[in-house]
């Protein structure tokens, strides 16, 4: 009997304390569901109909706003830009951000500035990075084409956000110069849980800074390597408002991504169903390539 | 004691979630304008009700002068306060999402298209026809954009809309012209740009990575082509039976490329905005700006060297010029609780000082008939060129293509411009593009 009360009492207690639990979280797990999963669910819904956003009526078109996305002109090029930034990007990013992580860690003095320095453009407001990487890359009265005008160069500068062969290399520096202190800062939270003395043991063993780097701190970092790599593949799918300011998708579609192009449907051309369409789309993808990042990069912090 | 402080704690939560949810639409303002203050008197009891005005407008380029306006209204009416916002980008995309959540400013800016019309069809937006006093005052051409076809009357013009050529006297003078030398035709437009072009200044200076396009190459190109020869696209583009791709349509882009192949067009034409293609005008960078009349008072004021007119001479030789006469973005006002207010400032904008206010800021052309002309502010070359191509019967006008196209289509003729102008799609191509795009069902 004894051992039947204390283990009632020792449920009630556990039942008790999830409960408490489930009570603490339901507030943000309703604002998660009322903002995040219920519009999501909408657009589901939208997505087979012909809403154009403001009227108070629609018709269900069936997969029309599917077949309308995918046989559009601009499509592949939508596929193509958005391949691109996750394939240079995303790779690039995350090395450009170990490699700064990794000197910053070690720099000693004036760490914290240089830190600063690096996150400083993640402080600013997307649009305002869009706005000064406008101005630079303005290749008449851009400061660039100012300081070749100067030393008389000026024919070395490129209209690079108005050609189709340089606007994407253009845009994923604007994206890198904004995200990199971001994902910096990670990376340094992750160096700073490897323990030291395996360094120690290594520099005893005689082995050199670029051998620790690829032989012990990638390994050890490889939970950070895997959240930064999601994120920013996530990121790259799913953002758009820089492409927005700088580029707004020209010239032509040659900058033109999927998300932007969900945006343009949306609010310039009040096609929501078209847009709610490719914007399911791009969940799918992005769903479907966090997935297979997290099982590939999993089974490598298993295997470090 | 645990299960109390949890519920309590539950309720803080919950309190502080719900309370930003706490919304304050406009048609709520009539709850708070019925609801006297708390220091309210016996003999302030009659006084007219407290009422905020929430206003959302398109002033970029005069912040300043709506603020002006705003502060006006709010001192001949001491129980309303103006709640002014700028419009940060399209005037659609900002209001789409209010419109969809029945959350439309009381006063706004709207522009004469399907966007708007969309908001009137679906009882968001006020008819204008209720307030005759406001209608009776406009320019008869500047109503007819805002009419609906059920007859409502959806918007208030913001002025007589164009497009010109504004173009710096000096560096004119140092490739050896002047006024005498303002090309009538394509072929002596053409020879203008190859003079300036020889003196290592850049000719043209255009944006076409926004809708600048739509209201330069697309516009004149039409009137150009059509209205100039007796053909009324416009009506044709809105039943459905334009086909873009006959030759007068090829022949918007093929112009365009004429300039682009020349070398006649600005470093960055395809990634050029209205604001830097003014920028790059006013910092000499270039000797003519193809840009809408409504940047009039910036560009005289700003420039510091002498800005003439022209008018832009895609016609060839011995046949009318094309022009765009259109409406600038106007006003409308939301049906809601707050309509009467709203439709108050309407008519402060249209028949009192609210007008000369904007009129004055904006140095534009106006919108209203019998007005004190010696209140108008408006440069003497500017009044001219207005003058010339709303009367001169060598022009012929068309419509904007936001008075004409449905929303999809706007978007694509920057996007196609820009296509023909970095030689991705010919002239033929991109009219095919557009063309299928107009036909999608």
């Amino acid at each position: 009997m004894k051992y039947k009360e204390k283990r009632k009492r020792h449920l009630d207690l556990a039942r008790n304390d999830t409960l408490i639990g489930f009570a603490f979280i339901a507030p943000s797990a309703l604002i998660i569901i009322l903002f995040m999963i219920v519009p999501a669910a909408m657009s589901v819904h939208y997505c087979l109909t012909d809403w154009n956003g403001v009227s108070s009526s629609y018709n269900y078109v069936g997969l029309q706003n599917f077949t309308n996305v995918i046989t559009a002109a601009e499509f592949p090029k939508l596929i193509s830009n958005t391949l691109f930034l996750m394939v240079l990007y995303v790779p690039v990013l995350n090395i450009l951000s170990i490699l700064f992580a990794v000197i910053l860690f070690d720099i000693g003095k004036l760490s914290n500035f240089y830190k600063i320095v690096m996150y400083l453009p993640n402080i600013l407001s997307v649009v305002v990075a869009g706005v000064i990487w406008r101005m630079i890359y303005n290749p008449v009265i851009g400061p660039v084409a100012q300081l070749l005008k100067l030393i008389g160069l000026s024919h070395l500068m490129q209209d690079w956000i108005g050609q189709s062969g340089t606007v994407m290399y253009a845009l994923s520096i604007g994206i890198l110069w904004y995200a990199t202190g971001f994902y910096t800062l990670i990376y340094l939270g992750g160096l700073s849980s490897i323990p030291m003395d395996i360094y120690e043991a290594a520099a005893i063993d005689g082995i050199g800074h670029f051998q620790k780097l690829i032989y012990i701190t990638i390994p050890m970092l490889m939970p950070s390597i895997t959240i930064n790599m999601v994120l920013a593949t996530i990121a790259v799918i799913t953002g758009f408002e820089l492409q927005l300011v700088l580029t707004e998708g020209g010239p032509g579609y040659a900058s033109l991504t999927m998300a932007l192009k969900a945006y343009f449907l949306a609010f310039r051309e009040q096609r929501l169903g078209m847009s709610m369409a490719l914007s399911v789309m791009i969940t799918i993808i992005s769903v479907t390539a966090s997935l297979i990042m997290l099982k590939t990069l999993r089974k490598r912090e298993v295997e470090s | 004691m645990k299960k109390l402080i949890t519920l309590l704690s539950l309720l803080c939560l919950a309190a502080t979630t719900l309370s930003a949810c706490a919304a304050q639409p406009g048609g709520a303002q009539s709850e708070s304008a019925s609801t006297p203050t708390a220091t309210s008197t016996a003999s302030e009891t009659t006084a007219v009700p407290p009422v905020t005005l929430t206003m959302a407008l398109m002033c970029n380029d005069f912040y300043d002068t709506a603020q002006e306006m705003a502060a006006a209204f709010e001192s001949q009416n001491p129980n309303v306060t103006v709640e002014l916002s700028q419009i940060p980008n399209a005037i659609n995309e900002y209001l789409q999402p209010k419109a969809a959540a029945n959350l439309l400013p009381d006063f706004m800016s709207v522009n004469a298209d399907s966007f708007a019309l969309s908001l009137y069809e679906e009882g968001l937006l006020a008819d204008i026809n209720d307030y005759p006093d406001i209608k009776s005052r406009i320019i008869p051409q500047l109503v007819d954009p805002f009419i609906a076809p059920d007859g409502g009357y959806f918007g208030v013009s913001g002025g007589l809309s164009s497009v010109t050529i504004y173009y710096n006297k000096e560096l004119f003078s140092q490739a050896g012209l002047s006024d005498a030398d303002i090309p009538q035709d394509w072929p002596q437009f053409l020879a203008v740009c190859e003079s300036i072009q020889s003196a290592n200044i850049t000719p043209l200076i255009v944006a076409t990575a926004d809708s600048t396009a739509n209201n330069t190459f697309w516009t004149i190109g039409m009137a150009t082509n059509f209205s100039a020869k007796g053909k009324d696209y416009a009506a044709a583009v809105k039943d459905g039976s334009f086909d873009f791709t006959q030759p007068g349509y090829v022949d918007v882009y093929a112009k365009a490329k004429t300039l682009m192949d020349g070398g006649y067009l600005v470093k960055g034409v395809t990634s050029l905005k209205a604001p830097g293609a003014m920028d790059t005008f006013l910092q000499g960078e270039g000797a003519m700006l193809f840009a809408g009349i409504w940047l009039a008072g910036p560009v005289f004021n700003g420039a510091e060297f002498e800005v003439g007119v022209m008018a832009a001479p895609w016609n060839e030789p011995g046949e009318k010029k094309g022009c765009f006469l259109g409406s600038e973005t106007g006003y409308a006002i939301a049906k809601n609780a707050n309509e009467e207010w709203s439709a108050k400032f309407l008519d402060f904008v249209v028949n009192g000082d609210g007008f000369y206010i904007y009129q004055n800021g904006r140095g534009n052309q106006p919108y209203i008939l019998d007005y004190d002309e010696s209140r108008i502010k408006m440069h003497p070359d500017m009044a001219a060129y207005v003058k010339m191509i709303t009367t001169d019967t060598d022009f012929a006008s068309g419509q904007p293509p936001y008075q004409v196209l449905q929303s999809k289509m706007l978007t694509q003729i920057p996007t196609t411009v820009q296509q023909v102008l970095n030689g991705e799609s010919t002239p033929e191509q991109a009219a095919e593009i557009f063309n299928d795009l107009y036909n999608e069902k």
